[in-house]
């Protein structure tokens, strides 16, 4: 008898108050076939700490993290806030206050729910493999891939997916979302990238549909695809100007339904309102990457009112050692 | 009544100077000037259909409360009548983007219990705003076989204008 499988090295801790949630997390985490702990949140700083040569993902309760805001610097490769009950979705604000401290994994959906997202997520950062949204469609959906050449292409390229999204069966409404998200992510890769890469500043409301042939560089890519669970959405630009630590506090400062919000920075906020996962990904100086996936397998209702958050960044950070420090987050 | 076209936007605009009619289509973006014809829109009562917007984004609202915004420093009474979908998303998240009008009547995303059709139902607030802002959405009759429909959002994610 022969077996093989590839198993990442890697430690998984989960710090989680309910038992219900902890035997949810365990069984999930465990397809990775890396040792899964519940432990408690002290534990977990002193395991993580102890032993940085082991890249160690921590998965904790949101009430705790909001407690503990600079863990998001803690020890260990990563800490995924995820919400307190096996079924009840993450409260809004706490998924908005742990994304303004700064906390790149914010999981908004129930556990119950969210097992394949978590998953995913933890095993790119143990494969230190970020991008894709092959990695969240099952193996049979179709991904089409189109190039943008021009920029004046985005409002066909965006009507293209509209007509894409209604031919594989989604409702308006879903292609609605998809066309807005689609349209706010192309227009960052294409006129906020550049200026962040040291590339030439493009003003977006000034350009607005002019055709202009995009050098090699500033030509960006859209992937889409569904299957019976998500329609996902796929942005790489080959900058990779955005900062990891930016997004989560713009966005949680523009959901906050302020006043004079949206007079900037309002795309990225607008993107993250229309779908139920946002995951960027960076590998800085090379390429960034926004994917949006709209939930169409479970009713609004179950999936809760906050959409899930990650930043990952390639190559895989260097491990932190030795114990977070309050501010840290920030 | 006269009809303009702003960018991917087509505006049928009626009335007169003591009350006027906008009726907005299409796709509000950044090719959609409508703050430019604030001068010439303005009136004692504007009300603003936009049932037939059908995208915009985060530069197009931009227009849109530039819009609402000027017509409200000229006096005037704004009222948003049978509201597109992402209007009120963009209600939901901007406070600005209602600005100081009253939103009469909205389209929210419903889908059937029995037939599973997926369609917009125009919610009038004077009849169903005492719910809504209880966050309980009215039933619809499905459009295909009369069965009930639901609304197929968080109340409280889609309601949020009503009560903040």
């Amino acid at each position: 008898m022969r077996t093989a499988f590839d198993v990442q090295p890697g430690r998984i801790l989960v710090v989680h108050p309910d038992r219900k949630a902890q035997r949810a997390l365990h069984r999930v985490l465990s397809s990775t076939l890396c040792p899964v702990e519940i432990v408690e949140l002290d534990a977990a700083v002193a395991v993580a700490a102890d032993d940085p040569a082991v890249p160690t993902v921590i998965v904790i309760d949101q009430p705790l993290a909001r407690t503990r805001p600079e863990l998001v610097a803690g020890p260990g490769l990563a800490w995924i806030a995820v919400p307190c009950d096996d079924v009840q979705p993450a409260r809004p604000e706490v998924v908005a206050e742990l994304m303004a401290a700064g906390w790149r994994h914010v999981i908004g959906a129930p556990i119950a729910l969210a097992g394949a997202e978590l998953l995913i997520a933890v095993q790119k950062l143990l494969r230190g493999d970020p991008f894709g949204i092959d990695k969240h469609l099952g193996w049979g959906a179709t991904i089409e891939a189109t190039t943008l050449e021009d920029a004046g292409d985005r409002p066909a390229v965006v009507a293209r997916l509209v007509e894409g999204a209604g031919r594989a069966g989604m409702s308006e409404r879903v292609a609605s979302l998809a066309s807005v998200i689609v349209d706010e992510l192309l227009a960052n890769a294409l006129f906020g990238a550049p200026a962040g890469g040291g590339g030439t500043r493009r003003d977006r409301a000034d350009a607005r549909f002019d055709s202009r042939p995009l050098a090699a560089r500033e030509q960006v890519q859209l992937r889409w695809g569904s299957d019976a669970r998500f329609l996902a959405v796929e942005v790489t630009d080959a900058w990779g100007s955005l900062a990891p630590g930016v997004p989560g506090p713009a966005i949680a400062r523009a959901s906050r339904r302020a006043a004079g919000a949206s007079e900037a920075g309002m795309g990225l906020a607008l993107a993250y309102a229309c779908c139920h996962q946002l995951v960027l990904a960076i590998e800085p100086g090379r390429r960034s990457q926004a994917i949006a996936l709209i939930d169409v397998g479970h009713r609004p209702v179950e999936l809760g009112r906050a959409p899930s958050f990650h930043v990952f960044t390639s190559p895989r950070p260097a491990v932190a050692a030795g114990p977070p420090t309050a501010g840290a987050a920030t | 009544m006269t009809e303009e076209t702003l960018g991917r936007a087509v505006i049928v605009v009626d009335g007169d100077a003591t009350r006027r009619q906008l009726t907005v289509r299409g796709r509000i973006d950044e090719s959609s000037r409508l703050s430019e014809r604030v001068e010439a829109w303005a009136a004692a009562e504007v009300t603003i259909d936009t049932a037939g917007v059908v995208f915009l984004n985060s530069i197009g609202v931009r227009e849109w409360m530039r819009l609402l915004r000027g017509l409200a420093d000229r006096g005037a009474t704004v009222y948003l009548d049978r509201c597109a979908e992402p209007i009120i998303e963009q209600i939901n998240m901007i406070l600005d983007a209602r600005g100081s009008a009253t939103v009469r009547s909205f389209h929210a995303p419903y889908q059937c219990t029995a037939c599973g059709h997926d369609a917009p139902a125009l919610l009038d607030v004077a009849t169903h705003g005492d719910a809504m802002r209880r966050m309980e959405a009215p039933a619809m009759p499905c459009p295909e076989c009369g069965e009930s429909m639901v609304l197929y959002e968080v109340p409280e994610k889609y309601f949020t204008f009503l009560v903040g």
